[in-house]
């Protein structure tokens, strides 16, 4: 059945394939549901994960291996490493458990049943409910599920690899990443250009045919979007109103310790403008921190010259003449940033005349997001099933322009927040499916998983333990038999 | 024209109908978009609900089938088919209250995310995104890059690492050491007492109906003869099997 199933699933993903890029391409590009795939990327297409790719790189060795470790294993490696546990954590538990007073016998007997579980663990989840979970993940690819778990306007990475590892054989594993890279992200441009002239999502179905997202789905769609792009600036605005309190601090100290500042901070520009290494910098500033840590007054100081030394320990040991140009122009831009500041605050006659400059100087921005809240509310209440996304971001691009703030969600592109929202919503319906699916599927594994251990178990033992098993007995019989006297004997 | 194969064609229908069209109508029915619901929203009262439900559910049938087929194992040695049962019990038992304790603790998203910024958090601050950004405008391929754009980048990979953190803390923490240690070491002596009270109710239901004394002395004679307690006590001995005597050494000893 398994195999026929197999067959079947292949049949259906091939048909889906050849529908999707040969047969049909005309009506796929009429429709826009998929973008018109040519193949090799141009020179100008940088692939959309490229910046995050340049800031890992940018990250230290032990974050990237963390990352490594805890995502490139999957489901498979989970079940493996929890078989592990099964087979030799568990038993050596049980076998050598000093707080148990059970015959040794029969602990040892219980113990091995672990190991036997473990492997039998492994070839049922392994071989039956993880290829479950890669059915739903396949079917939510190729269109069978409906609106609420379809993928295929924005397919998964392994999808698309399998599909151009079928367009391109001769591709090199390198050449695949690229193709499935670029066809995502011609993928994801051709959801946002549907959602800005067509105000609507069309699904691509199993059969070939399209349909348009429902307008309960489309409204909740465009109410939980706004919903993100408010909680946005809501963080920001909290982010703000901290880095004034910060503020706030640092600049009393400019003002009373202005001097002390003005000359730490001017030396410290002069160091690195002269120095030849991020270490030289580094130890520097140490230096420095060292003398300061006699006078108790100078914390804030200490502070300061710490934060600088942190930002140039970011650049994590990379010694290439670029990176060391890179560092050593922001530390300047920070440390002149910085003597702005002291300069500023020299002139200030009071703390509380400092408070008053550092809230005005966020009151614009702070003024904004409060409204950019309000703004949210009211565009929400607004929204029915025949919104179109135009007129949406017309009205955003309106508040933009009134408000005039940098660092708020009325920036952003409302289709592409639009697109990202609804896959982020399709991961998640996923991922609840799976887990109520699970249960079901483990629960009808189960009565095959245990018949098999109470068939396997005893008979696995009855083999290499017989002085443990049942075996023992009769071990012991045919020995007290062949002891015995013979008949003649006795006569 | 291309044939299309009968047989083929009666099997992928029945695939269809069998399988596929079961699990797509489960995936659209009203409780099941309830819990999408929760999900899109991150409802944590209804997905740890949900959780720990599957957790009790799947565990709690398994240990039942477990116990339930160890006990009734014959080619199980009779001395140890009830230590093997209990220990199924024990550990499942176990197992569930572990698995529910480390869902609201170690392998808590919450948690989890308190924990990754306890650690790694220094990694992804706001140095570490300014220094990026001074090194990346510095090339070719990213001068024009905003600082919102790098910030919001190493923002989505903080996500993934606080993700691969999870999983990993997950997976020693709780399946290894806690489902795998822990439960074990605790199972295993709570499973010698289980043993002893499930031998200790077989001994006393182990009288066969067709076989039990049905005679009441208290309504034939003097409930003060200790005679008749004696030849009752005798009797009922010999019945549990836990004496070695017979029966006519209880009346030898009145």
């Amino acid at each position: 059945m398994e195999g026929v199933s197999g067959k079947c699933m292949i049949k259906v993903d091939e048909i889906g394939y050849r529908h999707q890029y040969n047969a049909n391409s005309e009506r796929i590009s009429k429709s826009h549901s998929q973008p018109a795939f040519t193949g090799k990327p141009s020179v100008s297409q940088i692939p959309s994960t490229a910046l995050r790719d340049a800031v890992e790189a940018l990250l230290p060795r032990s974050v990237r291996a963390l990352k490594k470790l805890g995502s490139h294993g999957g489901e498979i490696q989970n079940i493996i490493i929890n078989a592990i546990g099964t087979g030799i954590v568990a038993p050596i538990f049980i076998k050598y458990n000093f707080l148990s007073d059970s015959d040794e016998d029969t602990r040892t007997y219980s113990a091995w049943r672990q190991p036997i579980s473990a492997v039998l663990a492994v070839a049922t989840q392994a071989g039956l409910t993880a290829p479950f979970y890669k059915i739903f993940d396949s079917w939510a690819n190729k269109g069978v599920f409906g609106e609420e778990l379809s993928k295929t306007l924005f397919m998964d990475n392994y999808y698309v690899e399998k599909l151009m590892k079928r367009q391109y054989p001769n591709a090199t594993k390198n050449q695949i990443k690229q193709y499935a890279a670029n066809f995502k992200k011609q993928q994801k441009e051709s959801l946002i250009k549907d959602l800005k002239e067509q105000s609507t999502v069309n699904y691509r179905l199993a059969d070939g045919s399209s349909r348009k997202i429902s307008g309960t789905e489309y409204r909740n769609l465009l109410e939980e979007t706004i919903d993100n792009l408010a909680k946005a600036d809501l963080d920001s605005m909290k982010e703000i109103e901290q880095t004034v309190k910060r503020r706030t601090i640092r600049s009393q100290y400019y003002r009373t310790h202005n001097q002390q500042a003005n000359e730490i901070l001017t030396e410290l520009r002069k160091k690195i403008k002269k120095a030849g290494s991020i270490s030289e910098i580094n130890s520097y500033i140490s230096e420095q921190i060292n003398k300061l840590r006699k006078d108790k007054n100078s914390s804030e100081m200490i502070a300061i010259l710490g934060e600088i030394q942190n930002r140039s320990k970011k650049s994590n040991g990379r010694k290439t003449a670029q990176t060391f140009t890179s560092v050593k122009q922001a530390l300047n831009d920070k440390v002149n940033k910085m003597l702005e500041h002291v300069k500023k605050y020299s002139k200030v006659n009071s703390d509380a005349e400092v408070s008053k400059l550092v809230a005005a100087s966020v009151e614009k921005e702070i003024n904004a997001l409060k409204e950019s809240q309000k703004f949210y509310e009211t565009l929400k209440r607004s929204i029915t099933e025949q919104s179109k996304i135009k007129d949406l971001q017309a009205q955003i691009t309106a508040q933009k322009n009134l408000l005039n703030i940098e660092q708020s969600s009325l920036n952003k592109d409302f289709a592409r927040e639009v697109a990202e929202q609804l896959i982020s919503r399709t991961n998640a319906h996923m991922k609840c499916y799976k887990q109520i699916v699970g249960v079901f599927v483990s629960l009808a594994i189960l009565p095959f998983t245990c018949t098999l251990l109470n068939w396997i178990y005893p008979r696995f033992m009855d083999v290499f333990f017989p002085n443990l098993s049942n075996k023992k007995h009769q071990n012991e019989s045919s020995k007290l038999v062949a002891q015995a006297p013979k008949k003649a004997e006795v006569a | 024209m291309v044939s299309v194969n009968p047989i083929t064609s009666g099997i992928s229908k029945l695939y269809q109908s069998c399988f596929v069209k079961p699990f797509v109508k489960l995936s659209e029915c009203s409780p099941m978009k309830a819990g999408y619901g929760s999900y899109r929203l991150n409802n944590r009262r209804i997905i740890d609900g949900i959780s720990i439900a599957s957790i009790i559910l799947k565990d709690g049938v398994g240990c039942y089938m477990y116990v339930n087929q160890s006990l009734n194992n014959k080619s199980i040695p009779d001395d140890k088919r009830k230590f093997v049962a209990a220990l199924d019990l024990t550990n499942g038992g176990l197992m569930i209250l572990a698995q529910i304790l480390m869902h609201m603790t170690i392998s808590n998203k919450l948690i989890q995310s308190k924990m990754f910024n306890r650690i790694l958090g220094k990694k992804f601050d706001r140095n570490t995104s300014k220094m990026i950004y001074a090194i990346l405008k510095n090339t070719d391929k990213y001068k024009n890059v905003s600082q919102r754009a790098v910030n919001e980048a190493l923002n989505k990979y903080k996500g993934e690492v606080c993700d691969a953190f999870g999983s990993l803390t997950s997976l020693i923490a709780a399946t290894t050491v806690g489902k795998r240690i822990i439960v074990p070491f605790i199972a295993t002596p709570l499973a010698g007492i289980v043993e002893k009270k499930m031998n200790k109710n077989t001994n006393d239901n182990c009288v066969d109906s067709e076989t039990k004394n049905t005679y009441d002395p208290s309504k034939h004679c003097n409930p003060k003869d200790n005679k008749h307690k004696n030849v009752k006590a005798g009797h009922s001995e010999n019945v549990s099997g836990t004496s070695s005597g017979n029966l006519l050494n209880s009346f030898k000893k009145i």
